[in-house]
């Protein structure tokens, strides 16, 4: 249950975790007074970084999500971001939108994540392979979202890193190729090979749901 | 772009992925901001604790540094603070021995524009410029350290007996403004000429002469004659800071060390074999027991010189006692004999046997040399470095040998080398430095090059010692 509050004011609430949904978080970001929330935060009020949280959590594990293979890693990045968001937090001046600021931070640390994690680094290679030509190719993508979700995750991870950063985040080769310690070359054709792999996935994804044999993997 | 259409649907898709969290995920984010914030709380701690060490001790010093050494006090000039011409051509009259200058009149700088007073007594003098649009200075130079600590004393504490002529600080007003400039002695090792400057202090606009004059002129001949004698052989006193020796106690506790390399844990070799003992006592082949380090401490007397800026030489006699510990079992008493002898302790299968604890003492007399290099440039707690050599002679010890056949300890120092070389190191910090009496402290390191022994328990071993020392200098006056 909760009481929304028209203007200013952090509102309170004893939130239901169980009838929590996206629809609702989405209403309470709407009314919630970012500046006020930030500033209890900066006083360490427990309960204003449980608001902090609780907002941007399930999004932003989401987006721990596509960049992890499973979700206890992607739990363990969510953690460690929050870490750093709420230590971080004081560097917030209220410059562009709160929700963004928390996603870069989000990012980075998938990043530094996918570098120090054995799992990970042993498969994070970037080797210099022939240019690879992106395909013209823009098929629907009459897919769930989990299910893409999923098949983004199904990318060897150079693959999927790198389609994560340009496709979803909307960095530029240049920007990746920094962010990643890469040419911007091998940035171009790995996200070109990435693409053309995931319409292939995607479109036998939709042949195998469109003919009743959904297959999960 | 159409190639975009594909990129902009996945980026929807990927914008509306939500996924719930595990509780734990909150409960450990909660636990580590917890953390940061105990540990930033610890941090500010810390640092407010050191602040209030450091201004502690920078107070505590610099309060120190205000006080006068008793190798101060002698000496006379005066220094104007503010704009102004200030001579020193009246120095010479404090030269004059036997000379009482009650008052003096000069012009100093520009002709007519100033005006000098000098009223010298047994214990102090006084100057006062007085110039035209300049205010006026006015100089007290005190010859006895007592006596300049008591004027100090009671011009700090202002109060209604101020304004007493009949105190020596009478006419300090209230909010007078008081500028003290001390040198010590030893900064001046650069600056020697006839009069350099020792020590004197200056009142601005707030002071009468004359009442001060009253009480120090009441002085008896005797201090007068000791300030001129001060004034003659100031430039002597002066140069003999680079040749005198401070003298001072040594003192260190540690842990007395054992072993074939420098830092080692002990365990003897066995000893040579020896026959059956007379009176029947069966031999039985056995091996000592091991020799476990125990305290050790160093006392003696040292002599310190500054031979340059930042390098001293020490040289002292010190009493060193070392001791060693092992287990041995039943005394054994023999009514012809009263050399000390003990039973190997008794062997069982377990590894702890029912022996007693034998302290095997090392008495030792040493003559260290060394050298200490200053290493940081910080007056007030100088860092130094010591290295240097020990010769040392052992007095007496009761330390045990062993023989394996049968298994007896023994008593006999004709084992143990007498003479030893040794090298030690450390690193001090000088505490109160700028008094009378500092103190240096910090950790110290000694080894024996030379072996406790060349055959017997000892054999091929060395001595060790880790621990604190301190060492206080009483400077020479």
């Amino acid at each position: 249950m909760f009481k929304a509050v028209k203007g200013n004011g952090i509102k309170k609430f004893a939130p239901d975790a169980t009838k929590r949904s996206w629809l609702l978080s989405i209403f309470r970001m709407q009314h919630l007074d970012y500046h006020q929330l930030v500033k209890d935060c900066l006083k360490h009020k427990r309960e204003a970084q449980k608001v902090l949280y609780e907002e941007f959590a399930p999004s932003m594990l989401g987006v721990c999500y596509r960049y992890t293979k499973s979700l206890p890693d992607a739990e363990e990045v969510l953690q460690e971001g929050f870490v750093k968001i709420f230590s971080r937090l004081h560097q917030y001046k209220g410059e562009g939108e709160l929700g963004a600021w928390i996603r870069k931070i989000m990012v980075n640390t998938a990043l530094t994540y996918l570098k120090t994690n054995k799992k990970y680094r042993q498969d994070l290679s970037f080797d210099d392979m022939p240019l690879h030509a992106v395909s013209s190719e823009n098929p629907d993508v009459i897919i769930q979202t989990k299910e893409l979700a999923k098949l983004i995750r199904q990318l060897p991870t150079g693959y999927q890193t790198i389609f994560n950063l340009y496709a979803v985040e909307g960095f530029s080769h240049v920007e990746i190729a920094q962010l990643l310690g890469i040419n911007e070359g091998t940035s171009r054709s790995q996200y070109a090979r990435a693409r053309s792999i995931l319409i292939e996935w995607i479109k036998k994804f939709s042949i195998n749901s469109q003919s009743g044999q959904y297959g999960k993997k | 772009m159409e190639k975009n259409n594909f990129e902009k649907k996945v980026q929807q898709k990927m914008e509306e992925l939500i996924i719930t969290p595990s509780d734990s995920v909150w409960t450990n984010v909660e636990k580590r901001i917890d953390n940061k914030k105990k540990d930033k709380r610890l941090l500010f701690l810390f640092a407010f604790l050191f602040l209030f060490l450091l201004s502690g001790s920078y107070w505590f010093v610099y309060q120190s540094k205000n006080r006068f050494n008793k190798n101060q006090g002698l000496g006379t000039v005066v220094k104007q603070t503010k704009p102004g011409k200030a001579t020193n051509n009246d120095n010479s009259s404090f030269a004059d021995s036997g000379k009482t200058i009650e008052d003096n009149e000069n012009n100093a700088g520009s002709a007519g524009n100033s005006k000098k007073k000098i009223i010298q007594s047994g214990s102090a003098s006084l100057i006062k410029i007085e110039k035209k649009k300049s205010p006026t200075v006015t100089g007290i130079i005190f010859h006895n350290q007592s006596e300049t600590k008591e004027i100090i004393s009671k011009s700090n504490y202002k109060d209604d007996e101020i304004d007493s002529k009949d105190t020596p600080v009478s006419g300090i007003e209230r909010n007078a403004e008081m500028k003290s400039a001390l040198i010590t002695a030893t900064s001046l090792e650069n600056k020697i000429d006839n009069y350099a400057t020792l020590s004197f202090m200056i009142f601005e606009n707030s002071i009468d002469p004359d009442h001060i004059s009253k009480q120090l002129l009441s002085e008896k001949d005797e201090k007068r004659k000791r300030f001129l004698e001060g004034i003659h052989g100031k430039k002597d006193s002066v140069n003999r800071i680079n040749k005198r020796w401070d003298i001072g106690l040594t003192l260190a506790g540690g842990a007395s060390l054992l072993g074939k390399g420098i830092l080692e844990g002990s365990l003897p070799v066995a000893d040579y074999t020896a026959g059956p003992l007379p009176g029947g006592i069966p031999s039985v082949n056995s091996v000592p027991s091991p020799i476990k380090n125990s305290t050790a401490f160093i006392a003696g007397i040292l002599a310190e010189k500054k031979i340059s800026k930042k390098t001293k030489l020490d040289f002292g006699i010190s009493y060193k006692y070392y001791s060693l510990t092992n287990k041995v079992g039943k005394k054994i008493t023999s009514t012809t004999s009263s050399a000390i002898e003990y039973l190997s302790e008794p062997r069982t299968n377990n590894a702890l046997a029912s022996g007693h604890s034998y302290r095997n003492n090392f008495h030792f007399l040493e003559v260290p040399l060394s050298l200490k290099f200053q290493l940081n440039n910080i007056k007030k707690v100088p860092l130094y470095w010591e290295a240097g050599i020990n010769v040392s002679r052992l007095i007496s010890s009761n330390a045990l040998q062993f023989k394996s056949n049968p298994g007896i300890y023994f008593n006999d120092n004709s084992m143990l080398n007498k003479t030893g070389f040794g090298l030690h190191t450390g690193i001090y910090a000088t505490l109160f430095a700028l008094q009378k009496m500092p103190i240096t402290v910090g950790p110290h390191y000694y080894y024996s090059a030379t072996t406790i022994a060349d055959k017997g328990l000892y054999s091929g071993k060395h001595f060790g010692f880790l621990g604190i020392k301190a060492e206080m200098l009483f400077p020479e006056k």
